[in-house]
């Protein structure tokens, strides 16, 4: 008999038919597969790493972050963060990262983890080369350091510029597109010495034409959310985060991505919304920073017996680019303008756009932020996000959560700041 | 027609019973295990005459509210402090309530309707509890805290903000032979300059005298009050039963449910 888990939380309901679980462990099935075999080299990256170079490449890029983020989804990460922990990292360091490192440091061979991967399926196939993009986190470089050395194999990290506080993204200057297509033909270059494989610009223009389908289809998929009832709520497009960060210009991402977007028009043709059927939407709110995934539950089903739907992640779409259209035909300075300007290295001007648009185009009636107690890079922009909200009498909430790990959380105190902040609004 | 409010807090449980708009009763005891919602109401309605028949409405708040299976409703504590202290206090536009739990700073309008709040994250410094473990390392009744503070000569630095250090900081102070009341002064201020800044976070325009109300039994300690003062630099009013403004905000919200 399986042992009981020692953290009880919940999975979120999904209000759209497609299972994201199960092209994620075809995914990790077909790594493993590609290692044993030798057919395919395997490249580690941090979130937001320019990977359609890696699908030109026939590369497989792997994301120990979406791994930690299954992890948290299937409540084992306290387990490896444990180890990780016993081999020397604080409490408060990034949990993603520890769930990593604890997984290296022999978590791999818990008992919960062969229980939880159901045979072992979902399992992160070794490293043949690592990579990171210094663009959003100042520990990803380091972490990639550490997976290089245990692992023993190459590593190459990318810099990326950090902007005056008030560019535009539209008037970037010349010069920063340049540096950051330096940096990529130094990847390139990287790739074909220790890999063996040659690169074609033209197979990369492919790879970049379909991240951009990926990006537009996602975009529609945003633009159908403005309506009343919201066909989909915030519970599934965090899980379809899957696609935009590890699948970014595989042609499988574009073809689920086009029949969930099929799936969501025809729910606002039928006028089906998100909430369970009888419900209706009484708040429209928005949803702050990187989920619990250990708890999705609370994250966003619990806020549906107030009549409220998530319709809008600004996690969400941070992957699928803020900085406008890819073209296929400059296919480097369009990785250049979607990976290296981003928040934290673009401005904060462009950023109270985004949410000011967000605001009138949603309808939202106020915002819901998850301060993350170990990504101070979330709490960072979540501060200036809240002095935003107040200047235009927006209501928010803050919960306090950690993003894999429940040991840092305390559900009843989400859920009372939850029911405060409907009753808030209700007023 | 008779309703009751009952606040269901980490450390103490309270009711109020109200009739035809006035308060008849109240009673507070400690929560311990199992909780005491109904015994604590049944205690304020012997002291009113009255019995649970006589209730119309009962509404539940505080962590508990979800465990008090005779409330026909349940409202956060946010919103029962809110209506509790406007109904005490009509000039009430801030309202700071430290708990046993957690510490809340609640923006009233001029009709008390919670217009914002903001509370402390998840660590317990900032928190009644805070004040429970430093007691206890003193080896002082937690009630006697605020009147020795007061004679503090020169208030004590209390520099770290977790629980946990705060009180072998405290320790080591006792054992530096530092007087107990410079070590109480200091740990008011560690707990004030928290709350101050949960306090100016919400602060919209000048604060006005007379609208700024305390609640919860932290309130009752009166060097607590004095630390405060100094952080924010107002008057802080405090009603006569500061812990049981929560109970009264689910009674009102009680009768407001009965004529609806």
């Amino acid at each position: 008999m399986a042992e009981e888990k020692k953290y009880k939380t919940g999975k979120a309901k999904k209000t759209l038919s497609v299972d994201v679980l199960k092209y994620v462990s075809k995914y990790y099935i077909e790594a493993n597969r590609a290692k044993k075999k030798g057919s395919k080299p395997i490249c580690y990256h941090t979130s937001l790493d320019p990977i359609e170079i890696d699908y030109a490449m026939g590369i497989i890029p792997m994301l120990p972050e979406n791994f930690a983020a299954i992890c948290g989804a299937l409540q084992i990460a306290p387990d490896l963060i444990e180890v990780a922990e016993q081999r020397g990292c604080p409490s408060d360091l990034c949990s993603y990262f520890k769930n990593h490192f604890g997984y290296m440091e022999g978590g791999k061979d818990l008992p919960s983890m062969k229980d939880a991967f159901d045979m072992n399926l979902i399992v992160l196939p070794d490293p043949d080369i690592v990579c990171s993009l210094r663009n959003i986190c100042r520990l990803h470089p380091i972490w990639m350091r550490q997976v290089a050395r245990f692992y023993n194999v190459p590593a190459f990290t990318m810099d990326a510029p950090q902007l005056h506080p008030k560019t535009s993204l539209s008037k970037i200057d010349d010069h920063y597109i340049e540096f950051g297509v330096s940096q990529l033909k130094d990847y390139i270059s990287f790739l074909e010495k220790h890999t063996g494989r040659k690169f074609d610009m033209e197979r990369l223009s492919e790879t970049v034409a379909l991240s951009d389908r990926l990006s537009k289809i996602f975009e529609e998929i945003y633009e159908l959310r403005k309506v009343t009832p919201c066909p989909v709520g915030g519970e599934d497009l965090n899980s379809l985060v899957f696609f935009l960060v590890t699948e970014a210009g595989s042609q499988e991402a574009v073809d689920v991505a086009q029949g969930i977007l099929d799936e969501v028009k025809d729910k606002v043709r039928r006028r089906e919304g998100a909430l369970p059927e009888g419900t209706e939407e009484a708040h429209r709110v928005s949803f702050v920073g990187i989920p619990p995934w250990h708890d999705m539950a609370t994250a966003f089903t619990y806020m549906q017996k107030y009549g409220a739907t998530s319709v809008d992640e600004i996690y969400v779409r941070a992957f699928s680019g803020f900085a406008g259209r890819m073209d296929p035909s400059h296919p480097l300075e369009s990785l250049v303008r979607k990976y290296f300007f981003i928040y934290p290295t673009t401005t904060e001007q462009a950023l109270r756009l985004i949410n000011i648009e967000d605001i009138t185009g949603y309808g939202i009636d106020g915002f819901i932020c998850w301060n993350l107690t170990t990504c101070r890079l979330i709490s960072t922009l979540i501060a200036r996000l809240k002095a935003m909200y107040d200047l235009f009498n927006i209501p928010y909430v803050t919960c306090d959560a950690d993003q894999v790990d429940p040991r840092q959380y305390n559900v009843e105190q989400v859920r009372n700041r939850l029911d405060a902040f409907f009753e808030n609004l209700e007023e | 027609m008779y309703v009751a409010g009952v606040d269901s807090g980490a450390l103490t449980t309270k009711a109020v019973i109200l009739g035809d708009g006035k308060v008849l009763s109240h009673e507070i005891v400690l929560t311990g295990m199992g909780g005491k919602a109904h015994e604590v109401v049944e205690m304020a309605l012997s002291k009113a005459d009255l019995s649970t028949d006589d209730l119309a409405f009962v509404v539940a708040t505080g962590y508990g509210r979800i465990n008090v299976p005779f409330a026909a409703k349940q409202v956060t504590e946010i919103t029962c402090h809110g209506r509790g202290a406007h109904f005490l206090i009509p000039t009430t536009r801030m309202i700071i309530d430290v708990g046993g739990q957690d510490s809340k700073v609640i923006r009233l309008n001029e009709q008390g309707n919670v217009v914002d709040f903001a509370m402390n994250d998840k660590c317990a410094a900032g928190s009644g509890r805070f004040l429970e473990v430093m007691a206890n390392a003193l080896e002082i009744d937690l009630e006697e805290m605020g009147k020795l503070s007061l004679r503090s000569k020169k208030t004590v630095e209390i520099s770290s903000t977790c629980t946990v250090f705060a009180e072998s900081e405290v320790i080591s102070h006792i054992a530096s032979g530092i007087p107990k009341e410079d070590i109480i002064a200091g740990i008011h201020r560690a707990i004030a300059s928290r709350v101050a800044g949960l306090f100016f976070s919400k602060v919209r325009r000048k604060v006005e005298q007379d609208s700024v109300v305390m609640t919860g039994g932290v309130a009752k300690n009166i060097g607590m009050i004095k630390s405060l003062e100094e952080e924010i630099g107002i008057r802080i009013i405090v009603p006569p039963k500061p812990q049981i403004v929560g109970a009264l905000g689910a009674a009102l919200i009680a009768q407001e449910e009965c004529f609806m």
